[in-house]
């Protein structure tokens, strides 16, 4: 079988494509000594300075735990990071929020409902003054210029996390304004694996990622199959077919049809397999179509399967020009049978820049209330908060998500069942990357 | 004193001033961004937040990631190499399909609509009141599966099942860009082809020459110099197009260098490579934009 062929023959292989792509990337000044490892003895595949557990990081100027490979630690399920907080930078309790304050907000576009964030302003009598950004990268942009006074971001990526912090750009919580976030918010989000004792994040939306499809179009039931990733490999609707549009999502895919239950590897030769096999899936399906829009795209027809984003399935009921159409919609994430699947989750973070931390803190909290919480999905963003009053029982019987799409909603438990795509040392995320580019170009 | 030293002294002096706006214009949105690009070409990546950091310092420059993205563009299965040849195709076919739709609409307008030519150029120019992305998503609309194009091809037999115009056909393609661009070419063109005077049509006649001869050998040369500005005006932005693609087609099959340009400047990594494709174009390009300026003042001058 071709998998296993290129299993077989990692070495040669991995080598020269690790080469020329942590060589094209530029990046690579950070792990010199990987380069040169990996150029050397025949039995060394990995990429980097090791993400595994076992190459746990220890103490770091920034922080404890996590493992090595990048100037601060790389959060990891099995090592966690405790990231050091200076007292100075922590908001004194029992203040009062700022009066006559402008609060700066930095958000995804349409990821903060308008509704939620005008009652906020008539309950603290502040203004609030929302900034969008396009994607994280800008947004890390836009806070590291030191222009804008920004207060508070919504939507912060859980790999942008430890970078942020050594930067120096985000805000230690107080939780002592935090009492939305203690009563409401899910368990495992109380001192999460990325940032023990949640002392920079609080959870702002959690999503899987699954197989979104069009069941009138397609009679396919990924959930009786033995391998759910098949609906993509054997017979993708031609031209029709689409995956997500960043490189770990879409490279995850076959790593998990293969059965690899933790998909942050740094090994070459499965990056590249997990290459080819998109390739191949391109060639049968037509060429494939990589972008987020599958919530327009599925309800007008222009794409029959997806790899999607739970958030954006829940999102594409609002797209259709007829609502009774949603039942042609369908979402699976492989993860509810015990499929290795990825779930995931985006943080608010409170930005050292900001001049209104207390405000700040009041906002992070408020959306954590269960009818702000509500309104935020529902209204929207169409992203799940992880509150308890969320649950798919509670979603389908108030009539917001149809019954059989409450497949969209994510439980704590999911988090227990799935994987999770996490930051990469720089060298690896680069390899990455350059996989991720080549299969756009089409080379 | 030959005559134009002569107007030369008797010029206001302030008159150089008026070309000031235009000179700052220039500075600040050319030059400067274009030292940027090159800074951001030849410089590093932030190790902590793994952004570009520009390197002002000419002395500190380093070409390695302009070395890494020529190489993928001459080398076949290079990154980049696909993205340029599907370009040059493209908006060769694109450009030489606008030339063809272009002049016999502009000669129509110029010379044949009579007094209704207001009425025609007005009538011409209507779709284009509105922005191209707004009409590219129309055409979305009117090529997809179910859309009115499909229907109707359905419904007169032509095709039995819906055309994947949308799905990576460069025929989609090219035509989009026709549509897009055809005005760029013909606006030029009609104001010249309007401007040739009658007399020499009617000098051609009277020499002899046919329709068809005076026209090749009359209006033609006439009009050479429009021909020429309409390509470089609709080659130009063409070459940086990349919306076109994304909503016509979509597939690594047509991807344009505007679309690699796009793709790597969002993945911050990859904001260098990004930079030097648009400095590859920038030359590329250069030697086109000369010889129109040259032939340019060559007309001119012979003109005088």
């Amino acid at each position: 079988m071709d998998h296993q062929r290129h299993l077989e023959e990692p070495h040669r292989y991995a080598r020269r494509e690790f080469l020329k792509r942590a060589a094209a990337a530029g990046i690579a000044l950070p792990s010199l000594s990987a380069i040169l490892a990996a150029c050397g003895g025949g039995a060394q595949t990995q990429v980097g300075g090791g993400s595994n557990a076992s190459g746990s990081s220890g103490a770091n100027p920034y922080g404890t735990g996590g493992i090595a490979g990048a100037p601060y630690p790389l959060a990891r399920l099995d090592a966690p990071v405790t990231w050091n907080v200076d007292p100075a930078d922590v908001t004194a309790s029992g203040q009062q929020p700022e009066s006559g304050a402008t609060l700066k907000v930095l958000r995804w576009p349409y990821y903060l409902d308008d509704g939620v964030v005008k009652a906020f302003e008539k309950q603290y009598h502040t203004t609030v003054q929302i900034t969008e950004f396009s994607d994280m990268d800008k947004g890390l942009a836009k806070i590291n210029s030191g222009n804008g006074d920004f207060d508070i971001m919504f939507g912060m990526n859980v790999w942008a996390v430890g970078r942020s912090i050594a930067a120096g750009l985000l805000r230690p919580y107080n939780h002592d304004y935090l009492t939305n976030f203690t009563n409401n918010v899910w368990d495992l989000f109380q001192s999460p694996f990325y940032d023990q004792g949640a002392n920079y994040t609080v959870p702002y939306s959690v999503w899987s990622t699954g197989i979104f499809w069009r069941n009138d179009k397609l009679s396919i039931d990924p959930g009786s199959m033995a391998n759910p990733y098949d609906v993509f490999f054997d017979n993708p609707p031609k031209g029709k077919t689409a995956l997500l549009a960043n490189a770990q999502d879409v490279l995850a895919m076959p790593m998990f049809h293969d059965g690899l239950t933790d998909v942050n590897v740094t090994d070459p030769a499965v990056i590249t397999k997990a290459k080819d096999d998109v390739a191949a899936i391109a060639q049968k399906a037509g060429g494939l179509s990589y972008d987020h829009v599958d919530y327009t795209d599925l309800p007008a027809g222009t794409t029959w399967l997806h790899q999607s984003w739970s958030g954006n399935a829940s999102d594409a009921v609002v797209f259709l020009t007829n609502k009774s159409d949603a039942d042609n919609l369908s979402y699976y994430w492989p993860g509810t049978d015990g499929h290795p699947a990825n779930v995931d989750n985006d943080t608010t973070v409170l930005l050292k820049s900001g001049k209104n931390p207390v405000l700040a803190h009041l906002l992070a909290d408020w959306v954590f209330d269960a009818k702000q919480s509500l309104a935020n999905f529902t209204n929207t963003t169409g992203y799940q908060m992880p509150v308890n009053s969320m649950t798919p029982e509670s979603m389908v019987s108030s009539g917001i998500v149809p019954e059989h799409l409450s497949t969209v909603i994510v439980s704590t438990e999911d988090f227990g069942k799935g994987s999770r795509e996490l930051e990469l040392a720089p060298d690896v995320d680069a390899f990455w990357q350059s996989a991720f580019a080549e299969l756009t170009a089409g080379v | 004193m030959s005559s134009e030293a002569g107007a030369a002294a008797t010029r206001p002096r302030y008159w150089p001033t008026l070309a000031a706006p235009a000179t700052i214009f220039l500075l600040l949105f050319f030059v400067f961004p274009f030292y940027v690009v090159l800074a951001v070409t030849f410089g590093s990546i932030d190790p902590i937040l793994r952004q570009p950091v520009p390197a002002w310092n000419p002395t500190t420059w380093n070409p390695a990631i302009l070395t890494f993205t020529w190489s993928n563009i001459v080398h076949t299965d290079g990154l980049y190499e696909a993205a340029f040849v599907h370009t040059f195709v493209f908006v060769g076919l694109a450009t030489l399909l606008c030339l063809l739709i272009g002049y016999p609409m502009a000669y129509f307008l110029a010379r044949r609509a009579g007094r209704h030519k207001a009425a025609f150029l007005a009538l011409f120019l209507a779709p284009f009141w509105i922005s191209y992305m707004l009409r590219l998503l129309a055409w979305r609309s009117l090529l997809a599966d179910d859309g009115y194009i499909n229907r109707a091809l359905i419904g007169l037999h032509v095709i039995a099942t819906p055309y994947p115009f949308l799905q990576g056909k460069p025929l989609t393609l090219v035509l989009g860009l026709v549509y897009g661009y055809v005005p760029y070419m013909i606006l030029p063109l009609y104001a010249t082809l309007d401007r040739i005077p009658e007399s020499l049509m009617e000098a051609g006649r009277d020499l002899g020459l046919s329709p068809a001869r005076t026209f090749w050998h009359v209006t033609l040369p006439q009009s050479y110099q429009a021909i020429l500005a309409g390509l470089v005006i609709c080659i130009l932005p063409m070459f940086g197009d990349y919306y076109t693609q994304q909503l016509l087609a979509g597939r690594a099959n047509t991807r344009m260098v505007g679309n690699a340009i796009v793709d790597a400047l969002t993945q911050p990594i990859f904001v260098q490579r990004g930079a030097a494709l648009i400095l590859v174009m920038l030359v590329l390009l250069i030697p086109p934009i000369l010889y129109y300026l040259r032939s340019t003042r060559r007309a001119t001058e012979l003109a005088r």
